[in-house]
């Protein structure tokens, strides 16, 4: 299941496996706000499908690149820095997941990046049932049935 | 927060005494005892006299000028030497090399990118590979650790 994430593209895994190397790179075709994207992993599956592994959400954060480059998302533990790719010279966002162990170790563990469309936010009191008719209804319809039994 | 910032929580600071408090932060071969003891004075001096408080600020801010420039510690100095010996080395073969984790070499390594001692190179397909670079080459010879 491949979904359109542009600017920004999955260009590899690299040093899968290995201790504060293993990275997955993204390229960014074009300037890009990156507080729109996170990054999960998955399970590999036919058909470019994947199975999403749970707990596992890394969230690029609140920056900007203004130009064409690269994102070095380390999986390990680091310090966030901006810098220059060597050969292709493009910028680099080299950001830091802080996992505990590696996580790319098997080749069936895919990166895979979700752009947000829509967030819910739940920073509201929690709300009751009977604010709603539908449920409120139930509710009470219950409620009578177990004073009856 | 260090405990010297704990004592001095609330306290106007005169000019200067920020950059010896982080130097005093920094400096990894304080003379702790001494400033244990300077830092019990001032935050017992929270309970006494203006001029008791700056008599106390005062000696701890001499014992920090009186302190020779910092070094660097061992693992550092051992990271910089290493890197003297190879022009570049990922952080891997920069933890066998001084014989440390790889975890504590790339924390070392960044802290030393932080002082601009050394420089990282970033590629898509290669690790990073770090090497000294001239401020880190300029403390070597600074303290007569190569010639």
């Amino acid at each position: 299941m491949i979904l359109e994430a542009r600017p920004l593209s999955i260009f590899g895994v690299y040093d899968r496996g290995v201790p504060t190397q293993e990275r997955i790179v993204l390229y960014a075709s074009a300037p890009v706000s990156l507080r729109e994207y996170a990054v999960g992993l998955g399970i590999r599956q036919p058909m470019d499908f994947f199975i999403p592994i749970p707990d596992c959400f890394f969230w690029l954060g609140d920056t900007a690149m203004a130009e064409p480059g690269w994102v070095f998302i380390y999986t390990g533990r680091g310090q966030r820095s901006v810098t220059r790719e060597t050969h292709s010279g493009l910028a680099v966002q080299a950001l830091y997941w802080g996992r505990e162990q590696v996580v790319l170790a098997s080749a069936d563990v895919i990166p895979v990046v979700y752009r947000f469309d829509q967030v819910l936010i739940g920073n509201g009191p929690n709300r009751s049932m009977m604010e709603v008719p539908e449920f409120a209804q139930k509710l009470l319809a219950n409620t009578a049935f177990s004073l009856t039994k | 927060m260090s405990a010297i910032r704990k004592a001095l929580e609330g306290i106007p600071l005169p000019a200067g005494a920020e950059e010896a408090i982080a130097a005093a932060e920094k400096s990894e071969r304080e003379d702790a005892s001494y400033i244990d003891y300077l830092e019990s004075q001032l935050a017992q001096s929270r309970k006494e006299t203006p001029k008791q408080k700056s008599v106390y600020r005062r000696e701890w801010e001499q014992a920090r000028s009186d302190r020779s420039p910092s070094r660097l510690d061992d693992v550092k100095e051992k990271i910089l030497l290493f890197l003297s010996e190879n022009d570049e080395a990922d952080a891997g073969q920069v933890a066998r090399g001084v014989s440390i984790g790889v975890q504590a070499a790339q924390y070392h390594l960044e802290e030393l990118v932080n002082s601009q001692m050394v420089y990282a190179r970033w590629a898509v397909e290669s690790p990073i590979f770090w090497s000294l670079a001239h401020e880190g080459r300029g403390y070597l010879v600074r303290h007569r650790l190569i010639t």
